[in-house]
């Protein structure tokens, strides 16, 4: 091949290049005859790819035999290549039109794909004749950086993005670091700050809809990419509304994404755009379902187990509160064990746990200040029911910042001292029942907002007090035997 | 032979070389293990998993097995108390209202709802029978209950019913042996057991599991339904009775002072620390610590099980019948057990099999005066763990073997005077309180007689996985190796019933 062929080719592939992006705008429409040639772009697309690798073995093969100029085989599977890559550019550039696929993912793999035919074409304008310095090297090193990541976002776009390195060998884990998971679609990490909307449902939104219910193209009137738009959507009056909140059924949005594809208003309209995927139409209509709104964060809505199931394999961990989200060190064993020689039981919580409950009649241990104040973070309940507990000893668990169930029951306690607790915030249970306690010191509970419940049967409190103390903790129960 | 060579014979036979690798290698690794992790290998020894492993392969020498262990998540449920109605209670006159059956009273069953059926009793085709009962919804929560039933209709509030219940057998023994052990054989730990053996006893003088029979007769299955199976007796249910001695042959015999009692179980204790260390022999660690029990709880159990002490309105609550064997004694016991710290509480009830082939087994006589001797007594227990704060961390279940059908047994086909029902075990009702268990809900449906599900079934091992899982396990991490497999009470199936849990 001379010289003059191979600018030639040069120039077509340029030219045919130019065509394709000047007439098929990604935005527009594919049209009907070329929606089958678009589908075919998968299979097209192996047939540049086979080529171009193997005319890439034989130029390797050709510098290490220290051989100048491309031989006839190298210069043909260049050609049918780079003419291939175009065939599928052509075919890839419809099949965007056709919709469906994300945006981060599709931009650089269109770009890698239009860079493809030119490379092919550069390479073999340089082993037919070395024009510039380091063109031949430029040409073929941009060649193949351009297939392997080129056709590996296309992989991940159809297959998933684990998919490739899902069954890594372990020895190879480390040269590729964390293989990417499904938990990179929504960002999970934050389940007590990040709200259903923003982490789930926005996304979603973003990769089916908003294309067409977006800021630019606002189809039937329908903006999906804020929640100021969507809570002022207003549908036609034969529809329901855009969102029922708490009823999915009632609701617009999940009545289009649940319709059989063939339907006419079946949303995203196929074939332009894939239908949601079962676990995103979920997800969704568990948003609608929940109530979340758009400002309810994952750890408070309420997660049936199929939605929890589906989140977890979207990397959502476990979700923590109160004591249970508190990085405490490990209790001090020792002193535990000389706890223990004193009469107190002392047990973990859980296997793994750092969190300790304390059980025992007999207050004096709680003054062993030694032992006790070693583990005394760590203990989350103290049990002293039936004993000699007094005021003071009441007094001394104020000591104990993590506390949130307190015992006292039939005891000398009065109550006096109950308000020394004010700083335990993680108190939820005080059990108050068969002590002295009276109506004076139940006021003092009113200053204990996290509290969930409280016994005073058997005590001196009367219905007044009781009743006063429901009015200032409304949410909490409080048990009066009555 | 000589007396040493069959000694050594024995020997040789107990020390098999399975114990002999196990104790080798838990020897070596606990050694290992306290050098590298210097102090933490102690909380090891006392939570959950290392403790039950150091006390399968034997080397707890004098750690009591009993002693309080670690759950594997924190526990809403520090304590069971099982009410098994044994006999299987009607759901038709209790729970289960139908409207529908009352209307289809007498008819014939359409045969498309016998076909593939098998019943226990009941040949050919059966007449329908309505619910013998009058019903009405209670509380807040709008829970049907029936009119036998006037005292618990007051606290429906706080329970969950499981509507929808399910079992695999329909015969009394291997029913309860399915409930308690996970299997309708003989030969597995029951719920009781399990509980034990993960979770240790709060109170080393007072049995962990215990058990309280009233009525006519012991459960069917016998004290299998409490046995200990596979794991080591020290953790089988101790039958406790409210009437003379509270547990047999306790008491020291006449002559023998508690001094004496004490100086013969050290010195047989010794012995068979002796032969433990000959022999291996996991079982013999059981004896030592049962004796050592035994005589603690010859000064605890009288206490705990009188129940003269207790207030005379608490008394009344229950209304309990001091000096007699009842139902009500046995709730008033169950509180005082779990205030005491043991941690399951098995309660039988005996006389719910309504068949109707006398007056003592009719809906309308025998099944009327079963109801009567519960409801005020089961109310009671349910109001007074309430209100002392126990609720939180007790579970309280309620049921039967199984259910009875919608239909009318009358297996002599002639003219009976009285009316009951078959055993079924497709579907059934039991209730739940206490202990992270929701309060006024009810999960499943059955069809319009009550006959089949329509949805939230709930099966015996879903019901065991649940309990469990209250008391801090994973029904499938909480195991126990016997015979080359590890096995565990749920076997190869159970769901915990997420649903329920609040």
């Amino acid at each position: 091949m001379t010289r003059r062929t191979a600018l030639w080719n040069v120039a077509a592939t340029v030219a045919a290049m130019l065509l394709i992006l000047l007439f098929v705008d990604p935005a527009g429409r594919a049209p009907e005859w070329a929606r089958f040639l678009a589908r075919q772009h998968p299979a097209i697309v192996h047939l540049p790819i086979g080529f171009l690798l193997f005319a890439s073995l034989l130029a390797a093969f050709r510098r290490w035999s220290k051989a100048d100029d491309s031989g006839p085989t190298e210069q043909a599977a260049l050609v049918l290549g780079g003419w291939g890559a175009v065939a599928a550019a052509a075919a890839g550039s419809w099949l965007i039109q056709m919709g469906g696929y994300p945006t981060d993912a599709l931009f650089w793999h269109r770009v890698l794909g239009f860079i493809i035919p030119l490379a092919a074409a550069g390479a073999l304008l340089a082993g037919v004749q070395q024009p510039i310095r380091g063109m031949r090297s430029a040409s073929w090193t941009l060649l193949i950086g351009c297939l392997l990541v080129g056709g590996h976002l296309g992989g991940e776009m159809t297959h998933g993005k684990a998919f490739a390195v899902e069954y890594v060998p372990s020895v190879l884990k480390p040269l590729i670091g964390d293989a990417p998971t499904l938990s990179t679609r929504f960002d999970l990490s934050q389940p007590e700050s990040a709200s259903v909307y923003e982490t789930i449902v926005a996304p979603i939104f973003e990769t089916s809809c908003t294309s067409c219910h977006g800021e630019g193209r606002t189809k039937g009137g329908l903006d999906l990419t804020t929640a100021d738009a969507i809570a002022a959507h207003e549908t036609d009056t034969e529809d329901d509304p855009l969102v029922t909140w708490g009823d999915a059924e009632a609701s617009l949005l999940i009545q289009r994404v649940t319709l059989p594809t063939e339907h006419r208003r079946a949303m995203p309209p196929v074939p332009d755009a894939k239908p949601l995927s079962h676990a995103d139409v979920e997800l969704l209509r568990w948003w609608v379902d929940s109530e979340a709104g758009f400002d309810g964060t994952i750890s408070a809505v309420a997660r049936p187990d199929a939605v929890e199931r589906l989140l977890q394999a979207y990397g959502l961990g476990e979700i923590l509160i109160g004591v249970f989200a508190l990085d405490l060190p490990q209790p001090d064993t020792t002193a535990i064990r000389k706890t223990e020689e004193r009469g107190v039981t002392i047990s973990y919580m859980a296997a793994d746990l750092p969190l300790l409950e304390w059980s025992s009649p007999d207050t004096t241990p709680l003054y062993a200040v030694e032992a006790t104040d070693r583990i005394k973070d760590n203990v989350v309940s103290v049990n002293l029911s039936g004993g000699n507990a007094t005021d003071a000893d009441v007094t001394r668990l104020a000591d104990f910042p993590h506390l949130t169930s307190l015992d006292v029951s039939r005891t000398a306690v009065t109550g006096a001292t109950l308000s020394d607790l004010v700083g335990l915030e993680y108190l939820l249970r005080l059990n108050l029942y068969g002590t002295q306690v009276d109506d004076a010191a139940l006021d003092q509970l009113a200053d204990f907002p996290a509290l969930e419940s409280v016994y005073l049967w058997n005590s001196n409190v009367t219905e007044e007090g009781v009743a006063r103390l429901r009015d200032a903790l409304p949410n909490a129960e409080i048990n009066f035997g009555e | 032979m000589s007396i040493q060579d069959e000694a050594r014979l024995r020997w040789a036979h107990l020390q098999t070389r399975r114990h002999f690798l196990k104790s080798f290698s838990a020897g070596i690794g606990s050694m290992a293990l306290s050098s590298i992790m210097g102090p933490t290998s102690l909380a090891g020894a006392s939570s959950g998993p290392a403790a039950l492993d150091a006390f399968a392969s034997g080397s707890a020498l004098g750690n009591d097995p009993l002693l309080p262990k670690t759950p594997h998540f924190p526990a809403k449920a520090k304590h069971v108390i099982f009410l098994h109605m044994a006999g299987a209670p009607s759901q038709h006159e209790l729970f289960d209202y139908k409207p529908l059956l009352q209307r289809l009273d007498g008819q014939q069953t359409p045969p498309s709802l016998l076909e593939g059926k098998r019943f226990a009793f009941i040949r050919g085709v059966p007449k329908l029978l309505g619910p013998q009962a009058t019903f009405q919804q209670h509380g807040e929560s709008g829970a049907w209950v029936s009119n036998h039933l006037p005292n618990f209709s007051r606290v429906v509030d706080d329970v969950t019913f499981l509507k929808a219940m399910h079992t695999d057998e329909f015969n009394h023994a291997p029913a309860q042996l399915f409930l308690y052990t996970g299997s309708p054989r003989l030969g597995r730990p029951s719920l009781g057991s399990w509980a034990l053996y993960g979770l240790g006893s709060e109170n080393q003088n007072l049995p962990g599991f215990v058990v309280l029979i009233s009525g006519a007769a012991a459960p069917s299955a016998g004290a299998s339904v409490y046995g200990s199976g596979f794991l080591p007796t020290v953790y089988q249910g101790v039958q406790c009775r409210s009437d003379g001695d509270p547990v047999l042959f306790l008491s020291d015999p006449d002559g023998v002072s508690r001094d004496m009692r004490q100086r013969s179980i050290e010195a047989i204790n010794e012995i068979n620390r002796q032969q433990y260390e000959e022999t291996q022999d996991p079982e013999i660690l059981t004896r030592i610590s049962q004796y050592e029990l035994a005589f603690r709880m010859q000064m605890s159990v009288p206490e705990a099980m009188d129940i003269h002490t207790e207030p005379e309105a608490i008394q009344t609550e229950y209304g309990v019948e001091p000096g007699k064997v009842s139902f009500a004694n046995n709730c008033l016991l169950a509180r005082r057990l779990v205030e005491r710290g043991v941690r399951f509480v098995q309660l039988f009830h005996w006389g719910w099999d309504s068949h109707g082939a006398g007056e003592s087994e009719a809906l309308t006589h025998g099944f009327v005066d079963r109801c009567r001797e519960t409801d005020q007594a089961m109310t009671a227990l349910l109001t007074d763990l309430k209100r002392r704060g126990l609720l939180d961390e007790t579970l309280v279940v309620w049921g039967g073997e199984f259910g009875r059908t919608p239909m009318l047994e009358n297996r002599t086909g002639q003219d009976n005077p009285f009316v009951g029902r078959d055993h079924h075990s497709d579907v059934y009702t039991m209730w739940m309180a206490g202990a992270g268990v929701k309060r006024g809900f009810t999960y499943g449906e059955t069809d319009e007689i009550g006959y089949q599900p329509v949805s939230g079934r709930v099966h015996v091992h879903d019901l065991q996985a649940t309990i469990l899982h209250q008391l801090g396990f994973d029904h499938e991490r909480l195991t126990f190796p016997f015979q080359g497999r590890d096995f565990r009470l749920t076997d190869v199936s159970g769901r915990v019933v997420n649903e329920i849990l609040s």
